[in-house]
C-alpha cells in the first residue's frame, strides 16, 4: 500500500488544513505554529490517543538520543479526517508502537500535527500536502519497529 | 439517469429554459426519482453531496493571503483589537467548537463535504464541519425580518431565477473571527448555479458578494466552486464532547479531592 494512496481524500484534507490559515475552519487551531511544508517521521509507543474533533491528540513515547524514552505530544487532524484516511476505531492502541508523519512546530519545540502514521499492523494512513517535503516513504520501510 | 444526474448541460447553457411540470414527470417516469425535492416547476436539482473543487492545474494550495480586504477604519479597529486578543494562541472558534458563521461556513465547505437537501420551499445545507445548517427558506416558509433571531449564519431567504437560486443572508451577528469578518449589518447575497468542469463533472457554483458598510469601504466578491460527489456522505462531526468529559472529570476531582479542580469545575462552561 503506498503511503500517499488516497490521494483525493487526503489532498482535500491537506487542503481544509493549509487553506484556511489562522481563521480556519478545518485547521480549527491556529496554523501558524506549523510548518506545513516539512514533515518529519518519528516512531514511538502510544501513551494516550484520543481521536477526537475538532483535532486529536497522541502522546508519543520516543527514545532520545541517549535511548530514554520521553513524551512528545501532538495534535493531528479530525476524526473525519482520519476516518477518510482510512482510520478506523481501533487501530491505534495505548502500547502500539508507531510511527508518525507530523508537521513540526515552527518554535523548534517537540510535536507537530500529525498529518499521516502508520499503525503497528502496518496500516498507513497518510493525509497528503502536495509539494510537502519528505512525503513520501517513512524511513526503514513502512512497517513499523 | 441516478440520483445525482442532471440534465443535460446543453439545457443549463441555455439560459432562461423552464420545465414545468409535465417535463417534470416526464422524467420521473423515464428515468429519475422525483420526490418532495421537485415541486411542480422543475428547477435544477442541488441535492447531494458537495466537495471542494480544484481545476485541473489549479494550484491546490492558496498563494499568499491576497489582497487586503478594504476595512473601514472601525472594521480595522475591532478586527485588530480581535487580533491582538487571540495573537500567540491556538484559539480561534473552531479550536472550541463553534461553527464559522456566514460567509466562512460556506466558503470552506468542502474539505469536508456539505450536503444540500432540497425542497421547493426550503433548501437544507449541512457542512459537515461543527454540523453548521443552513435552511435557506422560500417563499412561504420567509419570515418577517423582525421576526429573525440574529445568528452566525444569519437568516437566509432564497428565490430563482431562471437557472439561478438567489439567496440573501442578513440577521448576522457581528463577526471579527471571520475570514471576512463582518458587522451585524452586513448583506450576504448567493448566486448559485450549476456547471459542467471540463472533464464533464457536475459543479456548483457560487457567485458571492458581502456588502457591509460598517465594515467595507466597498462590497467584497468571490466565486466558490464544488464539485458534487455521488457516492459522498456526511459523517458526523461531534466536537463538545470532550470539553464535556473535561468537565465532568473536573467536577470529581472537585468532590472527590476538594480543592483540587473545584474552579474548573465552578467556571465551567455549561450550565
Amino acid at each position: 500500500m503506498n503511503l500517499l494512496s488516497n490521494a483525493r481524500v487526503a489532498t482535500l484534507a491537506a487542503l481544509t488544513l493549509v487553506a484556511f490559515g489562522s481563521s480556519a475552519a478545518l485547521a480549527h487551531h491556529s496554523a501558524a505554529m506549523y510548518d506545513f511544508t516539512k514533515n518529519v517521521w518519528v516512531a514511538g509507543v502510544v501513551k494516550d490517543v484520543r481521536v477526537i474533533n475538532p483535532h486529536m491528540t497522541l502522546t508519543l513515547a520516543v527514545a532520545n538520543g541517549r535511548g530514554e524514552p520521553h513524551d512528545i505530544q501532538f495534535e493531528g487532524h479530525s476524526v473525519n479526517n482520519f476516518y477518510r484516511a482510512g482510520w478506523r476505531p481501533g487501530l491505534v492502541k495505548v502500547g502500539d508502537r508507531i510511527k508518525v508523519r507530523y508537521n513540526p512546530r515552527k518554535d523548534g519545540h517537540d510535536g507537530g500535527f500529525v498529518n499521516g502514521f502508520v499503525a503497528a499492523n502496518g496500516q498507513e494512513v497518510a493525509f497528503r500536502i502536495p509539494g510537502a517535503e519528505g512525503a513520501g516513504t517513512p524511513p526503514g520501510g513502512t512497517r513499523a519497529r | 439517469m441516478g440520483r445525482h444526474d442532471r440534465l443535460p448541460e446543453s439545457v443549463w447553457q441555455r439560459g432562461g429554459v423552464r420545465l414545468w411540470a409535465a417535463a417534470a414527470a416526464a422524467l420521473c417516469s423515464l428515468s429519475m426519482p422525483c420526490g418532495a425535492a421537485i415541486g411542480a416547476e422543475a428547477h435544477p436539482d442541488f441535492s447531494g453531496v458537495w466537495t471542494w473543487y480544484i481545476a485541473p492545474g489549479q494550484s491546490p494550495l492558496p498563494r499568499g493571503r491576497g489582497p487586503a480586504l478594504p476595512f473601514t477604519a472601525l472594521a480595522k479597529q475591532k478586527v485588530d483589537a480581535y487580533q491582538s486578543l487571540v495573537r500567540g494562541t491556538s484559539d480561534n472558534p473552531g479550536a472550541h467548537c463553534l461553527g464559522s458563521g456566514m460567509p466562512a461556513s460556506m466558503l470552506f465547505s468542502g474539505g469536508y463535504p456539505m450536503e444540500i437537501v432540497q425542497h421547493h420551499d426550503l433548501i437544507l445545507v449541512i457542512y459537515e464541519a461543527w454540523t453548521e445548517i443552513r435552511q435557506l427558506y422560500l417563499a412561504d416558509k420567509i419570515i418577517p425580518a423582525s421576526d429573525r433571531i440574529p445568528d452566525r449564519n444569519g437568516y437566509s431567504t432564497a428565490r430563482w431565477d431562471g437557472d439561478t437560486l438567489i439567496v440573501e443572508t442578513t440577521a448576522l451577528k457581528e463577526q471579527e473571527d471571520q475570514t471576512y469578518p463582518h458587522s451585524a449589518q452586513a448583506r450576504i447575497l448567493e448566486r448559485y448555479h450549476l456547471a459542467r468542469g471540463p472533464k464533464g463533472e457536475q459543479l456548483l457554483i457560487n457567485d458571492w458578494t458581502l456588502t457591509d458598510p460598517l465594515f467595507y469601504t466597498r462590497p467584497v466578491t468571490g466565486e466558490k466552486k464544488w464539485a458534487l460527489d455521488p457516492k459522498g456522505i456526511l459523517l458526523p462531526y461531534e466536537c463538545n464532547e470532550e470539553a464535556w468529559l473535561d468537565h465532568l472529570e473536573a467536577l470529581r476531582k472537585a468532590k472527590d479531592e476538594p480543592g483540587k479542580g473545584r474552579t474548573a469545575a465552578a467556571t465551567g462552561a455549561y450550565p
